[in-house]
């Protein structure tokens, strides 16, 4: 049994990272670290160094978006995985851009534990 | 008694000869000629004598004459004078002089004109003893002579001076007279030139013969031609527009003997009224530019309009949709934090308890039917992003057959297509009619049992008072409008009639609890009003319900 992957949630609402948190570490598989504010996202991450990150597309204080791109262009987390959660989309729109937008992957808020665990599976390569 | 017989005798006489009197003077009056004689003696004149005839020629009696031998020469008038004496020679030396003509001075100091004719008269040797003249008072015709000549010479004036071409032909069309205007037009230099020739020698072939054609018609019928408008090339090539008027003229018996005529010049107005007329059809022709622009600006105006309407429907959805996009945002969290929570509830509670197992699958479909109203509600405001590209209708109702293949298999449905196969191309957002079939396909299915029947039709419709008084839902289109009609029948049980008012409006559904969510009609006819078109749902005479749309084709123009 490997190490368990270290993941970084991200959203403003604390009740959804703290159940994404449980529903994650649920698995046995991960180690989870949430964070509700935007502009601490560096520094948590700085010191957690997770494996990879979910990132809320819009928060008070700071646009996922922005904050995705700031992250791959710092040398520490250029090869740390990126997916998005959102509500301002459907899950059609996701799917019919083929999960992907701006060239990262997305997951439609409301969205069930199979669907986080299967991209998120899918994008640590496991 | 015998004085009164003498005086009346007397009076009587008295009344005789006055009346005698009365009577020579009368004759003296009457009298225009008269006989002198002269005698020639040695070569040289003589004694001469005139008869009593020449005091009502000359005023002078003959014995006036005898008492004054020289008085014959002194009433000569003095222009006149050298003339007479050359007659008077001419005879001397034994010619004989023809009549001369001239003026003497009468006793009343009056010119009187007068011929003088003299006959020389011969001894039986032949030696000239004598002549006897006859003098012939011609004052009057000599005045008639002058008048006539004074009015020739006025009417040549006038002829020549009129800018008109003035001529006269013979009874063969043949030229007798022709004006200055005329020898000009003609190119002749001569007045004499032209006559006796005809037109065939001026004019080409053609017009020559309709000039003779005419004149043969009035010689023979001695009815004059009058303001005839008529062509003419003159001998140097320029052309010309007559106003002809021909006359018969006549001899003293009536008969018709030859013609004159008179040409008016009306090539400047013809050219006017040819350039006037020119002038009015390019102004007809700019006149209908004109309409035609202002018919294209009214299509424009139109058109505009219409995306005008669009604008206004875009923006209102617009604002709509701002809303929607925030309400879903602010529910998709707790939508999110409820599916987390279930699943993490699902985990820690009993598993064998089949009332919690149902409670869970109970909140799971009322989280997917909140989500579903939420996409819905996106769909309905998502008319911003308005793409309008011209389609053919008939394809992309096969597309939206093709993405429902599935949910129609599974419901057995038949599908029966019944497409115009030349429907024009409609002006549409693809993917939003697309989206409008689907929902109509979709409801129409979920209206059935199992094994129903679904007909597709399309169809061409031109817009009018005919059309909408055969079909309602064209009434709001202009005449001549094309449009494509679709229609959605199935064979379920219909709608109530008492609920068809209401059909449109969001939220509202004819389907079980958890099957509708209200919104899939509304979406459609925000999508229809989106693009200008027209859409109502009825109850079928038969069974069932039909959903029938039309929309504006592409102009004619535009197909190319």
């Amino acid at each position: 049994m490997s190490a368990k992957k270290k993941i970084l949630v991200v959203d403003d609402e604390p009740s959804i990272t703290r159940l994404l948190k449980m529903n994650l570490e649920d698995t046995e598989q991960y180690l989870v670290q949430v964070e509700n504010k935007a502009e601490r996202v560096f520094d948590t991450a700085r010191q957690f160094q997770p494996d990879l990150i979910l990132l809320d597309v819009m928060m008070p204080g700071g646009d996922g978006g922005e904050l995705a791109s700031r992250l791959q262009e710092h040398p520490a987390f250029r090869s740390v995985p990126i997916v998005f959660l959102t509500a301002a989309v459907t899950k059609e729109e996701v799917s019919s851009h083929k999960g992907q937008i701006g060239g990262l992957p997305f997951l439609a808020k409301p969205v069930d534990m199979p669907e986080v665990l299967g991209c998120i599976q899918q994008q640590l390569g496991a | 008694m015998k004085t009164e017989f003498l005086f009346a005798e007397r009076v009587r006489s008295q009344q005789a000869l006055e009346h005698s009197e009365e009577r020579y003077k009368r004759l003296l009056e009457a009298t225009t000629d008269y006989i002198y004689t002269v005698e020639v003696e040695n070569g040289e004149l003589g004694a001469n004598f005139h008869d009593p005839g020449c005091e009502a020629v000359t005023g002078f009696t003959p014995a006036e004459f005898a008492a004054d031998p020289e008085l014959w020469y002194h009433i000569i008038h003095e222009e006149d004078r050298a003339a007479v004496l050359r007659q008077v020679r001419r005879i001397l030396e034994g010619e004989l002089p023809p009549s001369l003509e001239h003026r003497i001075i009468n006793k009343q100091r009056q010119v009187r004109w007068v011929q003088n004719t003299p006959i020389p008269r011969r001894d039986a040797l032949g030696n000239l003893i004598g002549y006897d003249g006859l003098i012939s008072d011609i004052t009057q015709r000599k005045r008639i002579e002058a008048e006539l000549e004074t009015e020739r010479l006025l009417l040549r004036t006038l002829i020549d001076n009129v800018p008109d071409c003035i001529f006269v032909k013979d009874g063969e069309s043949r030229f007798v007279l022709n004006n200055r205007a005329h020898l000009k037009m003609l190119g002749a230099a001569d007045p004499h030139e032209a006559v006796g020739k005809t037109d065939t020698q001026y004019f080409p072939k053609e017009l020559a013969s309709q000039y003779r054609a005419d004149e043969e018609a009035l010689l023979r019928s001695g009815e004059p031609l009058q303001n005839r408008e008529e062509p003419v090339v003159d001998p140097q090539g320029h052309r010309y527009w007559f106003l002809t008027t021909k006359v018969p003229l006549k001899d003293a018996q009536g008969k018709v003997v030859g013609l004159a005529g008179i040409c008016h010049d009306i090539t400047e107005r013809k050219d006017a009224a040819e350039r006037l007329q020119r002038a009015y059809s390019r102004l007809a022709n700019r006149e209908r530019a004109l309409k035609r622009i202002l018919r294209q600006l009214k299509a424009s105006h139109r058109e505009l309009k219409e995306t005008q309407l669009q604008l206004i429907q875009a923006a209102k959805l617009e604002s709509l949709g701002t809303l929607a996009a925030g309400v879903a945002h602010e529910v998709k969290n707790p939508l999110q934090i409820i599916t987390m929570g279930l699943e993490h509830l699902a985990r820690k509670l009993p598993q064998e308890d089949d009332q919690l197992a149902l409670t869970f699958r109970d909140v799971r479909d009322a989280v997917k039917r909140a989500n579903s109203i939420i996409k819905e509600m996106l769909a309905l405001s998502a008319a911003t992003d308005f793409h309008v590209e011209s389609e053919d209708l008939n394809t992309v109702i096969d597309r939206s057959l093709w993405l429902l293949n599935s949910e129609l298999s599974t419901a057995h449905v038949r599908v029966q297509r019944e497409f115009a196969p030349d429907l024009p191309r409609v002006p549409m957002d693809r993917a939003k009619i697309e989206q409008v079939m689907i929902n109509l396909v979709v409801n129409a299915t979920q209206a059935m049992e199992k094994n129903g029947a679904i007909t597709l039709r399309t169809r061409q419709v031109t817009a009018g008072r005919e059309a909408a008084a055969a079909d309602p839902l064209v009434r709001s289109f202009k005449e001549g409008e094309n449009l494509a009609l679709v229609e959605v029948q199935d064979n379920g049980s219909g709608i109530p009639d008492p609920l068809l008012p209401r059909i449109f409006d969001p939220f509202f559904t004819t389907k079980p609890v958890g099957v509708g969510t209200g919104l899939g009609l509304s979406v459609v006819k925000k999508i229809i009003d989106l693009h200008g078109g027209a859409i109502e749902v009825k109850n079928t005479p038969g069974a069932g319900a039909v959903a029938r749309l039309v929309l504006r084709t592409q102009r004619k123009e535009a197909q190319a």
